[in-house]
């Protein structure tokens, strides 16, 4: 994952930069979005996940391939998961600094990032 | 780029995942149409007898505050509120002051400026009540709320007309503007106009500036700020008026863009 891209989020009154190693997941909140970083910062942004998606794919084109959207409401960074259960929905997510987040999401989502996950070790 | 459904996945760029699905999923949709239709037929005997459901009270939201960050003696916090984005600038150990005149960049003492009372667009005067260091420069009480300041204490909130008389009996400055908070109650000016608000805010001890993220009505963002658990609060110029802050390094940071006006006047607070 290239270190050199950024996540840039601007809005009127302020500026965002995130560093592409720095975001661990997304999560949507209606009209907002909530990142967590690797130092375990959470920040809101004014954007919804499909917007802050697209601005991935755009800004930071090498890195976004290390980054999984699960169903409506996650973004999450591949090499950042620990453990999937796919029949109980749980999701662990672990940061650089070891702070856990357990997620949830959908079973057959988990299933398929389950599988994608196995799939990249053959 | 195609919205996903919970059921699926994607690498960011390129196409979703989608679920398996098998002829098992025909038979089971197929088996479920069946038995809506015979749970409709049932249930028609038992229509007169439907409840009402209790709909569902609205809640408020109150997010968790992203950490803080804190300059010197400046934190700023960025938090939402009710769906209302906001970011509270909370100066400590600062004295407050009233100063027509946007502050000099290289102003080394101060944290915080906010533009104070509102302008005039046809004639670039002040609105309202208005005195610098005792000298009256405006007059006019049609905004209820104030803000005052006596040897560098601040006060402000709803009313303020004896105030006004001991700030200018001790050569004090003082501003007026829109209530939105009074003892704990929102109360918003009627506009429904939305634009981007600020706010001088009382939470218990703490006074802080409160700026929305998004363009607010007055309703929506007193609410929020209400919701907060801020007691008092005033507009301050909102829209893409200047506020000027200390940030990391000795950096001036400035939001909105500064007001070409001879009257343009500032809450600041410095070290």
């Amino acid at each position: 994952m290239s270190i050199d891209e950024y996540l840039v989020i601007t809005t009127s009154a302020d500026l965002l930069r995130i560093a592409a190693g720095e975001l661990v997941y997304a999560e949507a909140d209606g009209n907002y979005t909530s990142l967590v970083l690797a130092d375990g910062e959470r920040r809101v942004v004014t954007l919804q996940l499909g917007q802050l998606e697209r601005l991935i794919a755009i800004q930071m084109p090498q890195a976004a391939q290390g980054f999984v959207r699960i169903g409506k409401s996650l973004i999450v960074r591949l090499d950042s998961v620990r453990y999937i259960h796919p029949s109980r929905g749980v999701l662990e997510l672990s940061n650089p600094a070891g702070q856990k987040h357990e997620l949830s999401a959908s079973r057959e989502a988990l299933r398929l990032l389950k599988e994608m996950i196995e799939r990249s070790l053959r | 780029m195609k919205e996903l459904d919970d059921n699926e996945i994607r690498v960011i760029g390129t196409p979703p995942q989608q679920p398996r699905h098998g002829r098992w999923w025909v038979a089971v949709l197929v088996i479920l149409i069946i038995v809506v239709i015979v749970a409709m037929v049932l249930g028609r005997a038992s229509r007169d007898k439907a409840t009402t459901a209790t709909p569902t009270p609205a809640t408020e939201t109150v997010s968790s505050p992203t950490p803080a960050v804190t300059y010197d003696h400046l934190t700023v916090i960025d938090t939402v509120v009710d769906d209302v984005p906001l970011t509270l600038y909370y100066p400590d150990r600062a004295q407050a002051s009233l100063q027509i005149g946007q502050p000099q960049a290289g102003d080394t003492t101060l944290l915080l400026a906010v533009m104070a009372a509102d302008i005039r667009a046809d004639n670039g005067g002040i609105v309202g009540d208005f005195v610098i260091d005792g000298r009256v420069l405006a007059r006019g009480e049609r905004k209820e709320g104030y803000c005052a300041i006596i040897d560098g204490n601040l006060a402000f909130g709803l009313g303020g007309k004896e105030t006004l008389e001991l700030v200018k009996a001790e050569g004090g400055s003082f501003f007026r503007q829109y209530v939105l908070v009074a003892d704990g109650q929102a109360m918003p000016p009627k506009s429904k106009g939305k634009n981007h608000r600020r706010a001088l805010c009382r939470m218990g001890s703490l006074i802080c500036v409160a700026a929305s993220g998004d363009r607010e009505s007055y309703h929506d963002f007193a609410t929020a700020l209400a919701d907060l658990g801020v007691t008092e609060a005033i507009a301050l110029v909102g829209s893409e008026s200047l506020l000027i802050y200390h940030a990391e390094g000795g950096l001036l940071h400035s939001v909105g863009t500064a007001l070409e006006c001879p009257n343009a006047n500032f809450l600041v607070w410095r070290r």
